[in-house]
Parts: structure tokens; sequence; C-alpha cells
């Protein structure tokens, strides 16, 4: 991987969200000791390791005040068959937190902190492999989307203080409305993610 | 500008404006369903007691494609990167057919401004910030959101439409 479009790419908070999502995890292995697997663990260790070097030279040339130019970049080539992945979408899910009201031109809301938290427990918790976008609502929610190549899809919206999603799959299409963040919700929507 | 009838007809092309980054996947191109969802955090604009259940659009039979773009740019802010990135494109048959209507509104700066009426009604008693749709109508939205043409405005700069024809 090339350094440049790594540098391009990751933003100047990165080394933190790094650490969050770390962070998250300790907490979660403590509540929930079977929900996250060592090799997630693994993998952000690693890839911090990998990245801080990198990222303290972004730090330093990038400006404090980054504005809605960094949000929703495509994702690099280089990212999107690689480990970094789920690193590439924490960064997106931080970066809607930088949208100001009326982001949309419609008069949408800001993206409220508690989505955003949600966000990521969801990402970090469930296959991020077949995510196709993840974006904000005019009410401050975030939906991310998975699809895979059969067309098959589920759209989840992301609340502060809970979650629906449909599952448009061949066997059929299926709706679940006000799940509360919980290890058995994350599981049933895991279970669902994993028959795309 | 003709006469612009009330009734909105099933055979009517509707415009709605994409604004980038928004509204759009910087990966393939497509847009995003939240293009068609409400403004569920705000009051309806017709009935107070409720949350917004519409999104606007326009008649595109009775306008033509340079009034759709420079009302578009008067509402984009190129300065906040919130770009007027083009159109999508819907027969108001293929809206309906989800049980969505279509009606006409006219407004001072566009007189062809419809809305799509979602068939939700949510009443204002506790704040909407931050609760999700249903998933049917999340469904619903995303279906429309896929029915939709994508117009891209090639050079939006120009003063005359340099795109595909619609």
């Amino acid at each position: 991987m090339k350094t440049n479009n790594l540098t391009q790419y990751f933003n100047y908070n990165k080394v933190e969200d790094t650490k969050d999502s770390f962070q998250f995890i300790k907490a979660k292995e403590k509540h929930f000791p079977n929900s996250i697997a060592n090799s997630h663990k693994a993998m952000f260790l690693a890839s911090s390791l990998a990245l801080c070097p990198l990222i303290n030279s972004v730090n330093a040339e990038l400006p404090p005040d980054v504005n809605i130019d960094r949000v929703y970049q495509k994702t690099p080539r280089c990212i999107k068959s690689s480990p970094y992945i789920k690193e590439y979408w924490i960064s997106q899910i931080h970066d809607l937190e930088r949208l100001e009201d009326n982001w949309d031109c419609y008069g949408a809301i800001k993206v409220l902190p508690e989505c955003i938290n949600n966000a990521l427990n969801i990402v970090l918790s469930t296959n991020y492999c077949y995510i196709k976008d993840i974006y904000a609502n005019p009410n401050g929610t975030i939906s991310i989307l998975w699809k895979n190549s059969n067309s098959e899809s589920i759209g989840l919206e992301i609340g502060e203080s809970s979650m629906s999603y449909y599952v448009d799959i061949k066997s059929g299409t299926y709706f679940q409305d006000n799940q509360l963040f919980s290890a058995d919700s994350y599981s049933q929507l895991s279970s669902y993610i994993n028959l795309l | 500008m003709c006469h612009i009838p009330q009734a909105v007809s099933d055979t009517e092309t509707i415009l709605r404006t994409i604004f980038s980054p928004a509204n759009v996947n910087p990966n393939t191109n497509k847009i995003r369903s939240n293009l068609f969802k409400p403004q569920i955090a705000k009051a309806d604009e017709d009935d107070n007691t409720i949350y917004s259940n519409k999104v606007s659009v326009t008649r595109y039979d009775y306008v033509d494609i340079e009034f759709c773009r420079s009302h578009a740019k008067r509402h984009s802010s190129p300065s906040k990167n919130r770009n007027y990135w083009g159109f999508a494109q819907l027969i108001v048959q293929d809206v309906r057919n989800f049980n969505v209507d279509v009606i006409a509104k006219p407004s001072k700066d566009n007189p062809a401004h419809a809305n799509i009426v979602y068939p939700f009604k949510l009443y204002i008693s506790n704040a909407l910030k931050g609760v999700p749709l249903d998933s049917k109508t999340q469904k619903i939205i995303q279906d429309i959101t896929e029915k939709a043409n994508i117009f891209i405005d090639p050079n939006p700069n120009s003063p005359q439409w340099t795109g595909q024809s619609f």
C-alpha cells in the first residue's frame, strides 16, 4: 500500500479514532466476553501500530478546521480489498460528525452524537464485508446499506436509542422495527448480514 | 411557462435536485436514499400537528431544464461544499405504485413545485430527532430511489444544460 494513498484518505484525528475503537472493544469485551473476536482486536492493534507514524505526519499537515470537504470521500482502491476497510468505514462514520445543519440543502439537522456511537458499535460488531455505503439522514440518524452481488440487501437506520432495518433476500423481505441496542439485537442483525 | 393543472397525472415526469456529496455515493455514483427521505425532524408544511412526510419535486412537463438548473443552483452552497450535482427523474406512476402520492404545491419561486407525500403520519408529541423511520417506509424509499433515473450535470457552470437529454 502506498503511503500517499493512505495519507490522502485517513483523516487528521485517525489516531484518536483508532484508540477510541480499541477502547470500545476493551469495554465490550468486559461486558460481553464472547462478542468480540480476538481477530478484531488483533487487527485494530496491528493497524493502529502500522498507521501511527503515518497519521502523525498527516496530523501535522492538515489545517485544524476540517469541513465537509473531507466527508464522503471515495474509497481508495487500495483500501477496498484490504484489512483497512473496517477502519475506513469507522473514519467515514466519524466524518459524519462534521456535517452542519442543512448539510443536504433541504434543511437537514446535524447527525446526533449518540447515533455516531451506535453506528460505530454496529460496524465493530457485525460483518462489514458487504457494506456498500454509510450516510446521514435528514433527522440526524445514520444509515448503513449492505448489498451483495445478487442485489440482496439490508438497509439499516440507526437512531439514538433504537434501530430499524429491512432485509431483502431471495427467500423474502423481512422487517425489524424499534430494535434496542443490545447483544441480542446485534446478534440477530449479524445473522441476517451473514446470509448475504 | 404554460398553464399548470392542479391534478398531477400518472404520466408526468418529476425531478428532484441532487446535491453532492450528501446525496451521492462517491464509490458508485449512485444516489442515496436520503435524497427521498422527508425532513421528519421538522413540522409538516401543511399540518403543524405532524412531522413532515413530504419531499419536494418539480413537475418537469411544465418547465424547462434551465429553470430547474437555476432553481437548483439558488439552493446550493458551493462555499460549504453543498454542490448542485444533477437531477433524479421519476415518472409519477412509478411513485404511486408504492402507495405514495404526488401532489401539486405551487410556490412563489417554483409554480411547478409538487410534493411526494408518504403515507405515514407521525404526530408531534415527542421529539423525533434521532428516531429511525419504520423499516417498511425505509424499504419504500429505497425502492423509489432505485427507480429514479440519474442525470448528472457535467458542467454546472455552463449557461446551458450539456448533459444527457431527458
